[in-house]
């Protein structure tokens, strides 16, 4: 293959996601959040769409637990090479507040309600960043230890005990 | 006025056709139109459904040999506007705005456009941009993400994905039309090559090449057709822009609402059909939209599979023609084609014995419908 064939997608810029990805080229994670209601929301959106009020971007915590995940095995774009993880992380800011991103841990110590953090990585050299997960407590991503989803799951600060993001399952 | 399905007509399904999706269209309502006994001259509506990806409809009526349309219309979408856009054409002809309407679908699904095979970076636009990093892009790795999630709530395990893919492979054995043909053992079905855990290679529909056509035709042109009418009795739908991270719970689909709401337009329900062609992208969509048009309780769809309820002799036959998973990806239109020869009596050996009514589901994740079809006028 050649180089431009190796290089992962891109995103086409709007006027509703540009101040996202400029964050994060800036190292900042941000989600947008209503200056009315103060619902947090991703995608981001110009208006609320809970009371119509303006959304601003705010950085996150990045703090969050994993609602669902899948283990990429088969190439289906250039420029990400499997196996690696995707998971749907739910964000401690709000209940249902979800993004995804990579888990970049061995499969097998990813679960459904295991706590992450969020990292920002560069999309390939393409000058775009986008945030990318690892398992709580900071692990080695190589040799992740298989304790780590035999621990009773961390609070989070402002976790609101969502009935769906645990299951009643310890991680 | 009650509306029916009078014609039908499909090309070949392959893995690369060497036509455009034009001529695939053309010749497809070319043959439904011929099924029905009518000429060129008798329809006087066209619709498709499509993402770019295909002929529009005043294209495809202009090669059928018709100056102009009453109705041309082509809706932005996948398999979650097929029930919809039926229900749509029949909804016109009521309205009086035509009288027979082709509904189309025509894709060079196999052999046209993939990711990973354009030149250079791909720009990825919309709510999708934000997963370019995670190559969060494509719908097996957004199906399996929400398996995943049902199969944590409800302990299904492989095998109950399984059992769904091996008997629509054994539906899809007589089928001269199917793609895929071979019988599939439950260790075939194991070992096959991982897509995205927990999918495997035969979780996933079979992409192909083809055209499917449909001929709805109001009560009063019905009496001059030549075909037993499919008489179309309710529809409904639920279409969500969630998208398919922010859907609130992803171990039930459009169907939860979907489904009730059609049982209770229609005063059917769930025992009372025949033949259920089940939109089956992803295994995992008929184990959520069993559950969601009430087939199954939650988490028993696996085991409903595997004591044969969903075939022949059991209590509904499930997809008899092999689903999308093994007949082909006509995006769903291919389903209301056997639902018609079902209840007309005509599918030969996989005739599911005194086929009285359908339901024909279309979609998955968020946004989809479902029609019934009844070979006895409403
Ligand atoms: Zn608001």
């Amino acid at each position: 293959m050649t180089g431009t064939q190796l290089r992962p997608p891109i995103p086409l810029v709007d006027v509703d996601s540009a101040p996202w990805w400029e964050a994060l080229k800036a190292g900042t994670f941000t989600v947008d959040r209503c200056q009315e209601c103060r619902r947090w929301a991703h995608p981001p959106l110009e208006r609320c769409r809970t009371c119509g009020g303006q959304n601003t971007l705010e950085p996150v915590s990045g703090q969050g637990r994993i609602f669902s995940f899948i283990v990429v095995r088969h190439q289906s774009l250039p420029g990400l090479v499997p196996p690696y993880v995707v998971a749907i992380v739910e964000l401690d800011e709000q209940d249902g507040l979800r993004v995804t991103g990579i888990v970049r841990a061995d499969p097998e110590a990813v679960s459904i309600g295991g706590r992450v953090s969020a990292r920002i990585d560069p999309i390939g050299d393409s000058g775009y960043s986008a945030p990318a997960f690892e398992l709580t407590p900071q692990s080695d991503p190589a040799s992740p230890t298989h304790a780590l989803i035999c621990e009773a799951p961390e609070e989070g600060p402002t976790d609101g005990g969502s009935p769906t993001s645990l299951l009643g399952r310890p991680t | 006025m009650s509306t029916a399905i009078v014609g039908i007509g499909r090309t070949v399904y392959s893995k690369s056709s060497g036509r455009t999706t034009l001529a695939m269209a053309i010749d497809a309502c070319r043959q439904a139109i011929a099924d029905a006994g009518l000429s060129i001259g008798d329809v006087d509506g066209i619709c498709t459904y499509m993402a770019m990806d295909s002929a529009q409809p005043i294209d495809v009526a202009w090669g059928l040999g018709r100056d102009e349309m009453s109705w041309a219309n082509g809706m932005y979408g996948g398999g979650n506007l097929v029930a919809d856009q039926i229900a749509t054409a029949s909804a016109v002809i009521e309205a009086g705005l035509c009288k027979t309407v082709l509904v189309y679908r025509s894709l060079n699904g196999r052999s046209g456009y993939r990711f990973g095979t354009v030149e250079g970076p791909m720009q990825v636009e919309g709510r999708n941009q934000y997963d370019v990093a995670s190559g969060y892009l494509v719908p097996p790795q957004w199906f399996a993400m929400w398996a995943r999630r049902h199969m944590e709530v409800y302990g299904d395990t492989a095998e109950d994905l399984g059992y769904i893919a091996i008997t629509q492979r054994a539906h899809a054995a007589p089928n001269e039309h199917a793609y895929r043909r071979a019988p599939m053992t439950m260790d075939d079905y194991l070992a096959g090559r991982w897509i995205a855990e927990p999918f495997r290679v035969y979780d996933c529909t079979s992409e192909v090449d083809g055209a499917v056509a449909i001929l709805v035709a109001g009560e009063d042109v019905v009496a001059d057709t030549n075909t037993s009418p499919v008489w179309l009795v309710g529809s409904s739908n639920s279409q969500s822009g969630s998208g398919f991270s922010t859907w609130d719970d992803p171990t039930q689909m459009y169907s939860r609402s979907a489904g009730p709401r059609l049982w209770k337009t229609t005063g059917l329900s769930p025992s009372d059909m025949d033949v259920a062609c089940m939109y089956d992208c992803f295994t995992y969509t008929v184990m959520a939209t069993m559950e969601g048009f009430g087939f199954c309780e939650p988490g028993q769809v696996g085991e409903f599979f595997a004591k044969g309820h969903a075939s022949y002799g059991g209590d509904v036959v499930v997809n008899p023609h092999g689903g999308l998973l093994s007949e082909g990806y006509i995006h769903g239109l291919n389903h209301h084609y056997e639902a018609a020869l079902q209840l007309r009596g005509t599918a030969g050996v996989r005739q599911v014995a005194d086929a009285r009514l359908a339901l024909v589901t279309a979609g998955a994740g968020p946004f989809g419908g479902a029609n019934i079809y009844s070979n006895e006028h409403p």
